[in-house]
């Protein structure tokens, strides 16, 4: 069960409407190493994770990716809504607006919708924690990329916080990849 | 609606809980961060309690309640219609 909380994690700014960087922040939204890739990556990895430490942090990590999915689709809304047709033409979002308006869809920086082929769960606890961590890296670079595109301190902000959270979700990836490991070098005698 | 500095305390604490919920899955016998986390769990009550008396339910399904005379969800705003 989940349930609704009536607040972001963070307050979102922009300090001006930038449809080019809308476009390229959705793919946070709907990219491979978005937000929505990373919540259902680890929500669905639980039910086969053996380790009981591993499976609470992948409870928790994968309900903070929520939280963080509509952080970002706050500031894509903020920043791309008072756009006219021929502004959203002008910035390369003419193909999104004749698809979805100003609505938020699943895509990445060039449109390609969301795939489940961008996650992955292979069952094997080193597997499945390695590959969040390496989900996690890519997160952390993709949020760089997007604080180099764009020079609104508003939105810098909210990405650097981004960014900085995918820092601490791989550390702890690390720990519990690094318990997992710790336990199958144990010899078991029995 | 203006961002209030109540909602401001509320992420503040409630950012401290997350790092300390992550902090403890890894590590769940460490009795101090135990204590930290009931600490500001007691904080993040007192202070949802006074954000929804002034701003209305921050949370569904009963988590929260409702005002007695309105069904307050559907008209406070929605986050990302806030200026922060």
């Amino acid at each position: 069960m989940w349930i609704y909380e009536k607040k972001l994690e963070i307050p979102v700014r922009v300090s001006k409407p930038d449809l080019q960087m809308a476009k390229f922040l959705i793919t946070q939204y709907g990219g491979p190493d978005g937000e929505l890739s990373a919540a259902l990556r680890y929500l669905n990895q639980r039910y086969s994770m053996p380790n009981e430490r591993a499976k609470a942090l992948l409870t928790d990590i994968g309900t903070e990716e929520l939280g963080h999915l509509e952080v970002i689709a706050t500031l894509v809304h903020k920043l791309v809504k008072d756009a006219t047709p021929e502004q959203m033409r002008a910035a390369g979002l003419g193909s999104h607006y004749a698809d979805h308006d100003k609505a938020l869809f699943y895509v990445d920086a060039n449109g390609v919708p969301w795939t489940a082929a961008y996650i992955q769960a292979k069952g094997d606890p080193i597997a499945d924690l390695c590959e969040d961590i390496a989900a996690e890296e890519k997160a952390r670079a993709t949020y760089q990329w997007l604080i180099n595109l764009t020079d609104d301190p508003d939105v810098i902000q909210v990405l650097t916080y981004l960014r900085e959270r995918e820092v601490v979700h791989s550390q702890r990836f690390r720990e519990a990849l690094y318990i997992v490991e710790e336990f199958n070098n144990t010899k078991r005698i029995f | 609606m203006e961002y209030s500095d109540t909602l401001r305390r509320l992420q503040e604490v409630e950012f401290g809980l997350v790092e300390l919920q992550f902090y403890l899955d890894i590590n769940p016998e460490d009795q101090r961060a135990i204590h930290q986390y009931n600490y500001l769990s007691d904080e993040l009550h007192r202070l949802k309690h006074q954000y929804e008396l002034k701003h209305g339910p921050l949370m569904q399904y009963g988590f929260s309640q409702s005002p007695a005379n309105q069904w307050a969800w559907v008209s406070t705003p929605w986050p990302w219609e806030i200026e922060y």
